[in-house]
């Protein structure tokens, strides 16, 4: 009995991994695609090609990418965490994404308003976070809660190079018990209720945020 | 190299062309049988959707390929050699989770059908199979082109993880490649440019598709019409 405490403690951990990677790529991501966002149209390019590209190759290439850049320029021989690898990888393609709905819902937000601020003698800064910000949400939630879902999705790929999250520890509780339907499953029944829950949380932000306008 | 290379790059698009036709066939099928109102038809196929959505594909692959022994037991069934085989287990996965995602797709273009349309199909008395053949399907492939191609390159990005039960595509190889010769960027990056020429390559293929199938399509049912005048 007290091998299944141990085994519940494992997938609690997995899945605080998983959350933690999930939840900050997503912030990452939104800064990032947030200001990636104000000049989209120049570098469509580049985000196509991050669009196009398997999570998992963008994923290797920055894993060894980054290892072998800084080994070559300090000259030491240092290993990269894989948690950061992962981190950096899911954001960028989050931001990928995220900056196109950004800069869909920038063309919500009317020229007049911003003219009515600048009278108002309101600074830039000013004008951005307390006019622009506040109001986009609301056209660019559903786009990033689907977004949001497939970064979730995207975690288990930090297995691929070694890291830990519930799909790697499940891995290992698998090769220990040999019973492979029941652990993956499980870990498909909590994916299901993570999708679940966020989805009713995002159905509330999308109604506060709408509020707003 | 050159030849397993090449192996690598047939085999990741032999896999998305295959799914995302029997993808889009099945989601056909889905969305006929989404069209009716009995519960215990369109519950299964809802929850399906929802579970093939929601659930990562790897975690897919690995219940399908290590899990389903597990499961059944050792072979004891027919076609058992087939489902073991992991090339098998990857179009299976493959083109159910293509079908789920276009079938929500397709779904999306019904919107446009309003509510009048489909109470005049019933007071013609129209069958189910008639409505849906001339009142729904025309209208399905009306609108598809982006959201299409978005989940062609889906399915290409996903391919890259059939590497992980033994299936050697073009990822697989790459590691394969690295791990012999050591020249991890340079391969990484060549790895990248042959997903991006396939890219391209089915992007411009799902075009011209778009652009004269329809005609074609058009051509055939004007001569239907008319060997019926």
């Amino acid at each position: 009995m007290a091998i299944y405490w141990e085994y519940a403690f494992i997938f609690l951990r997995g899945i605080g991994e998983t959350l933690l990677l999930a939840t900050v790529s997503l912030f990452l991501g939104l800064i990032l695609g947030l200001i990636l966002s104000f000049w989209s149209k120049k570098i469509r390019i580049i985000l196509l090609v991050f669009q196009s590209l398997p999570e998992t190759l963008i994923l290797f290439t920055l894993y060894f990418g980054l290892e072998w850049a800084i080994n070559k320029f300090t000259g030491g021989k240092y290993e990269i965490n894989t948690f950061f690898a992962a981190t950096i990888s899911l954001s960028l393609i989050f931001a990928s994404y995220a900056s196109r709905i950004f800069h869909m819902a920038l063309q919500h937000i009317s020229e007049e308003e911003k003219n009515v601020a600048r009278t108002l003698q309101l600074s830039e800064s000013n004008i951005f976070f307390h006019i622009t910000l506040p109001q986009i949400w609301q056209y660019a939630l559903p786009g990033l809660g689907s977004l949001w879902l497939i970064l979730l999705k995207d975690t288990t790929l930090i297995s691929l190079i070694g890291g830990y999250d519930l799909f790697a520890r499940t891995q290992i509780l698998v090769r220990n018990t040999g019973e492979p339907f029941v652990y993956y499953g499980l870990v498909a029944i909590i994916f299901l209720l993570l999708s679940f829950v966020s989805e009713k949380i995002l159905f509330k932000v999308q109604n506060k945020a709408k509020i707003n306008a | 190299m050159l030849e397993s290379i090449l192996y690598g790059l047939l085999l990741t698009l032999s896999l998305t062309t295959g799914s995302l036709l029997i993808g889009f066939l099945l989601a056909i099928l889905w969305v006929y049988c989404l069209g009716t109102s009995y519960k215990i038809v369109t519950m299964p196929i809802r929850s399906f959707i929802y579970f093939t959505r929601s659930v990562p594909l790897l975690v897919q692959i690995f219940m399908f390929y290590y899990g389903l022994p597990q499961l059944i037991g050792e072979s004891t069934f027919l076609f058992w050699d087939i489902i073991q085989h992991p090339l098998f287990c990857a179009l299976f996965i493959l083109s159910l989770n293509s079908s789920a995602y276009t079938a929500v797709l397709l779904e999306s273009n019904l919107q446009s059908i309003s509510k009048g349309e489909k109470d005049a199909a019933k007071i013609l008395h129209l069958s189910y199979f008639h409505y849906m053949k001339n009142i729904v399907f025309p209208r399905l492939f009306s609108s598809l082109g982006p959201a299409y191609s978005n989940e062609v390159l889906m399915v290409l990005k996903s391919t890259s993880l059939v590497g992980t039960i033994t299936l050697i595509d073009l990822m697989a190889v790459t590691k394969d490649l690295i791990s012999k010769s050591y020249l991890t960027i340079e391969f990484l990056i060549m790895a990248g440019f042959l997903y991006l020429l396939l890219a391209g390559f089915l992007l411009t293929a799902l075009y011209f598709i778009q652009k004269y199938v329809p005609n074609f399509w058009n051509a055939v049912t004007l001569i239907q019409r008319q060997q019926l005048d």
